[in-house]
């Protein structure tokens, strides 16, 4: 059948090369007295030349010929072509009756059925009824079929611009200024308002449907074409024209780009587009050279740039209205084109605007809401949060220093001091709060970004550039302290050394403890600064640890620092926890180098200590409910590794997980949270095989693996993540060799094959914790744990080995 | 998103490149689900709905099924071909069927539909003579399933399957002569 198939394939397609009359002859020639094949064939050949659509897919080019000058398309004599784009032509065509000048769009593509005629004509009727003097009037439309002389277009008749310029070229040619600009926006906006008024969408706002004439009247075209052609869609529009969308794409929303439903906001959303190029020179996001994926991707997600970084005139008031407009949430924008034109028309009289810039806060929550699967960039954008902060202080300050100027009576100007500091004391503050909750979720990547240094760095400068404007103000001076432990903080917790950020995140600490101790050397008596320079010897020891992963000097003199303080007594139980805090890590390091054997008493001391008084803050404070948590676990550890106290280690190990659980429920998004849970159940696994070897263990390994698993597919490159997951892989481990040894004689097959999964399962975890270890940022717990890992797949790998030999070469074996 | 294996479609992409039939087979279903997933999405987003083609169906799906990866998108589009020549069929069948109860048809490939059907051609009997087609030429097969519900140019066809534009030309040729006879006798034939 194939054989024979082939051979008929091969005869006609040979033949159907030939010219026509030489065909049959050619065939008969070739079968020989093949009767049968000869009569097939030259039956095919006859279905083959047979010259119609049968299968044809619906054809979709515009010929060339019949659109030039002189031809005719409907009731239509072509002039000229006006413009050609990817989707069609435009034209200048003279209509027979009544006799005026057109511009005729031409676009590819027919109708397919009788059904898309019916919704054609009717939403060609609606478009015609659209009158205003801003828009360019749709007289009429229709289709000429497939088959017939232009072989499938759609066209539509429409009033002419004479001496049409698009608004761009318009106002560059004529150097308009700025309110001029404005002014003709605003008729812009009239026009799409009264389409909205009616109804209709334009759904592809960009400058060069908005045409302005000879005259220096706005006329914008193609109202709803979009919707009736379909070309608004992305993907009807990459199907044939991926030229078009590059024209298009910077005007669509981000619901549009998604594929989400749109509605009138859309158009504000492209408005503002248009307006930010009118103004500013340039596109709000920049997607040249890129592809049309991340192109939509950054649409959808990226922030607008600021105005005012193009060009710094547009500060303030029309900045505000741009970023109003360009809202990736359209609830957040105008709610129509006129309110866009109401409020521009308030700053060109000088009124207030509506528009107000979005606060640091917001733009907290905001990234908070992007990064809840936490992608890569997620450090960068929380350091443009802080960063945003930074800013918000510096225009805070300059507003207040021209308060100072302005208040020549003394009391007038203390009355405005004492409530902007309290409206500066709490939005800061608030701003700083979610940063840094936000910090605690921190992506910390294996390969953490070098942009992320840079970041870090220019932040510390712009702080810094702010110290000498504080002028001695206490109010400031705490609020940029504050900002560079946020810093520090945002880019260094739980736990994982930062090798590549070490310098920036000591610098900020140390930054932030000069400018307390000279905020002392000016108040002595301050039992609040003494307070808070106590708190910040605690952290930047703690930082020592964390960032250096223990090594090099230093650690000694805040260690002192910190028992002299707590010595010294009354101090808040917050900044006293976290004092004790860094002297059971002081402790367990020295336990750890084995030079002190005592150390471990004298941390498991300090733990409890400051367990003592973080369960005295856990009800009111959430923080302290995290410091909680984090700090049982980490005094079972310290009673783990002693190995005497096995009872008091579980019970540790179960309130360390209770109280996780607890965190997790109050912020089930929280990768954070859920590593530290998955941890727990490997803690409490550890806890309770020490316990009693023979006890149910396993379970509590699977959950962790089950826990990590589940997180590595949201973050795949987390450290914490990655961690978790080989440690609890190794867990698993353990509990499988418990059972391989429980369940099956030694040199047992069964008992073989099991250990062969679980030295499996011990390769890829010291595969991860080695790769995290090459790039320096393996915890200390974890490196201590990966020289046991090593070890224990040493003991089994001899065992595995053998059965393998075995299975391979089974008489020899006993 | 997720095949059975948990692994990517950029993956499989790449295995079935490297000529694995395995995986050619693991990624159809998802490039069907894909196809059927937007073409229900675009149903429900009532629009004129005349210039659809299915080649857009197919960029879509691209898109959305990883399209980053370039140096595979022949061997999705020749998939997504068959793909689409499944929920074409598909459609075909439950209009069928809807119709024998009396219902109105889904509007949106309804529209494709009966674009063929205003030019005659039974999708069902030509999804059974494509069936024949397959079982003695397999490339053939593909060039129709790529010119016909994929909506390719020849030029494309031929780039898809790595032949000139003029072989893919006279391929597409020969498959509708054949088909045309086929279908006219309704398949009771050796060749």
């Amino acid at each position: 059948m194939r054989e024979r198939f082939a051979q008929l394939r091969s005869l006609v397609e040979d033949a159907l090369q030939m010219p026509v009359d030489e065909r049959a002859a050619w065939i008969e020639e070739a079968c020989g007295d093949d009767e049968s094949l000869r009569e097939e064939a030259l039956g095919l050949l006859r279905e083959c030349a047979t010259q119609d659509d049968f299968l044809e897919p619906p054809p979709d080019g515009v010929p060339a010929a019949p659109l030039a000058p002189g031809s005719r398309v409907g009731a239509y004599e072509i002039v000229r072509v006006l413009g050609q784009g990817g989707m069609g032509t435009v034209l200048e065509a003279l209509q027979d009756k009544p006799r005026r000048r057109v511009a005729l769009k031409v676009l590819r593509g027919g109708l397919l059925s009788k059904a898309a005629h019916e919704r054609f004509r009717y939403e060609v009727e609606v478009l015609g009824s659209l009158r205003h003097p801003a828009i360019a009037q749709i007289h009429d439309a229709g289709v000429e079929e497939a088959g017939g002389a232009l072989g499938g277009v759609t066209w539509f008749a429409m009033e002419f611009v004479p001496d049409a310029a698009t608004l761009l070229e318009h106002a560059t040619h004529k150097s308009l200024s700025r309110s001029d600009r404005l002014a003709l926006f605003l008729h812009v906006c009239e026009a799409i308002e009264h389409g909205h008024q009616r109804g209709v969408i334009h759904r592809d706002v960009k400058p060069e449907n908005v045409l302005v004439d000879g005259e220096g009247r706005v006329k914008v075209i193609d109202f709803g074409v979009a919707r009736v052609t379909d070309s608004e869609s992305i993907e009807a529009t990459l199907a044939t024209q991926a030229d078009e969308i590059v024209g298009t794409l910077p005007y669509m929303s981000p619901e549009q780009v998604a594929g989400k439903p749109i509605d009138t906001r859309s158009d504000v959303y492209a408005l503002g587009v248009v307006l930010y190029e009118l103004l500013a020179g340039e596109r709000p996001i920049d997607v040249r050279r890129t592809d049309l994926v991340t192109s939509a991707r950054r649409i959808i997600e990226e922030a607008p740039r600021r105005p005012s970084e193009v060009r710094p005139e547009l500060k303030g008031d029309l900045e505000a209205i741009l970023l109003k407009a360009l809202e990736k949430e359209p609830a957040r924008r105008y709610g129509s084109a006129a309110q866009l034109a109401d409020d521009i028309r308030r700053h060109l009289d000088g009124r207030p605007v509506e528009a107000r810039p979005p606060s640091a806060l917001y733009q907290v929550r905001l990234f908070a809401r992007r990064n809840r699967a936490l992608v890569g960039s997620a450090l960068v954008v929380l350091l443009i949060a802080i960063a945003a902060t930074v800013i918000s202080l510096q225009f805070a300050f300059s507003s207040k220093r021209a308060e100072k100027r302005a208040g020549d009576e003394a009391k007038e100007a203390e009355r405005q001091r004492d409530r902007f500091e309290v409206l500066f004391a709490t939005q800061f503050g608030q701003s700083m709060d979610a940063v840094s909750k936000h910090a605690r979720d921190m992506m910390l990547l294996l390969d953490g970004p070098p942009v992320a240094k840079r970041m870090i760095a220019d932040t510390i400068e712009r702080l810094q550039s702010l110290e000498a404007d504080a002028d001695g103000d206490r109010a400031f001076t705490r609020g940029l302290v504050d900002a560079y432990v946020a810093l520090a903080d945002a880019v260094s917790s739980h736990g994982n050394p930062e090798p590549n950020v070490a310098d920036e995140v000591l610098g900020a600490m140390d930054r932030a403890l000069t400018l307390v101790q000279a905020m002392r050397a000016a108040d002595p008596g301050s039992e609040e600064l003494r307070h808070l320079e106590t708190d910040l010897v605690a952290r930047r020891g703690l930082k020592t640890i964390v960032v250096g992963g223990g090594k090099g000097g230093g650690l000694r003199v805040w260690v002192e620092r910190a028992k002299k303080a707590l010595d010294a007594g009354e101090l808040p139980a917050g900044i006293a926890a976290r004092a004790n805090l860094l002297l059971a890590k002081d402790a367990v390091l020295q336990a750890r180098s084995q030079l002190a054997p005592k150390a471990r008493d004298a941390a498991d001391r300090y733990f409890t200590e400051q367990i003592r008084l973080l369960e005295g803050l856990a009800p009111t404070d959430a923080d302290a409910r995290i410091d909680l948590a984090v700090a049982y676990g980490e005094r079972g550890l310290t009673r783990h590794h002693k190995i005497i106290r096995p009872k008091a280690t579980e019970a540790d190990m179960r309130r360390h997980r209770n109280l996780v659980l607890a965190l997790v429920d109050e912020d089930p998004d929280s990768v954070y949270f859920r590593c530290l849970l998955g941890r727990s159940f490997c803690y409490l696994g550890h806890a309770l095989m020490n316990l009693d070897p023979g006890t149910a263990f396993a379970p509590s390994f699977e959950r962790a693996l089950e826990i990590f698993s589940s997180l590595r597919e949201e973050a795949p490159r987390h450290l914490l993540v990655l961690q978790g997951y080989a440690f609890a892989l190794q867990g698993v481990g353990q509990a499988e060799t418990a059972t391989a040894i429980r369940d099956h004689k030694k040199g047992s097959p069964e008992r073989v094959q099991l250990l062969e999964t679980v030295l499996g399962r011990w390769r890829r975890a010291q595969q991860i914790f080695e790769s995290i270890d090459a790039v320096g940022r393996l915890s200390l717990e974890m490196k201590q744990n990966l020289t046991k890992l090593r070890a224990m797949g040493a003991s089994i790998e001899p065992i595995v080995r053998r059965g393998a030999t075995k299975r391979e070469n089974p008489k020899n074996g006993k | 998103m997720n095949s059975g294996s948990g692994e990517s479609v950029t993956e499989l992409l790449a295995r079935v490149a490297a000529g694995d039939d395995q995986a050619a087979e693991a990624v159809f279903p998802l490039v069907y689900d894909e196809l059927h997933g937007i073409a229900q999405h675009l149903m429900s987003r009532e629009r004129g709905d005349h210039t659809l083609q299915t080649t857009a169906l197919v960029n879509e799906a691209w898109l959305r099924l990883g399209g980053a990866n370039a140096e595979n998108r022949d061997h999705f589009v020749r998939l997504a071909a068959r793909a689409m020549r499944r929920v074409l069929v598909d459609h075909a069948r439950k209009r069928n069927a809807a119709k024998r109860q009396g219902q109105r048809a889904q509007p949106l490939l309804t529209d494709v539909l009966e674009f063929w059907d205003d030019r005659q051609v039974d999708l069902l009997a030509l999804d059974e003579a494509l069936e024949r087609l397959g079982e003695r030429d397999e490339d053939v097969l593909r060039v129709v399933e790529l010119r016909f519900f994929s909506g390719l140019t020849l030029a494309e066809v031929g780039q898809v399957m790595g032949m000139s534009e003029r072989k893919a030309g006279l391929a597409w040729t020969f498959a509708r002569g054949w088909l045309r006879r086929e279908l006219q006798r309704g398949g009771a034939h050796d060749a």
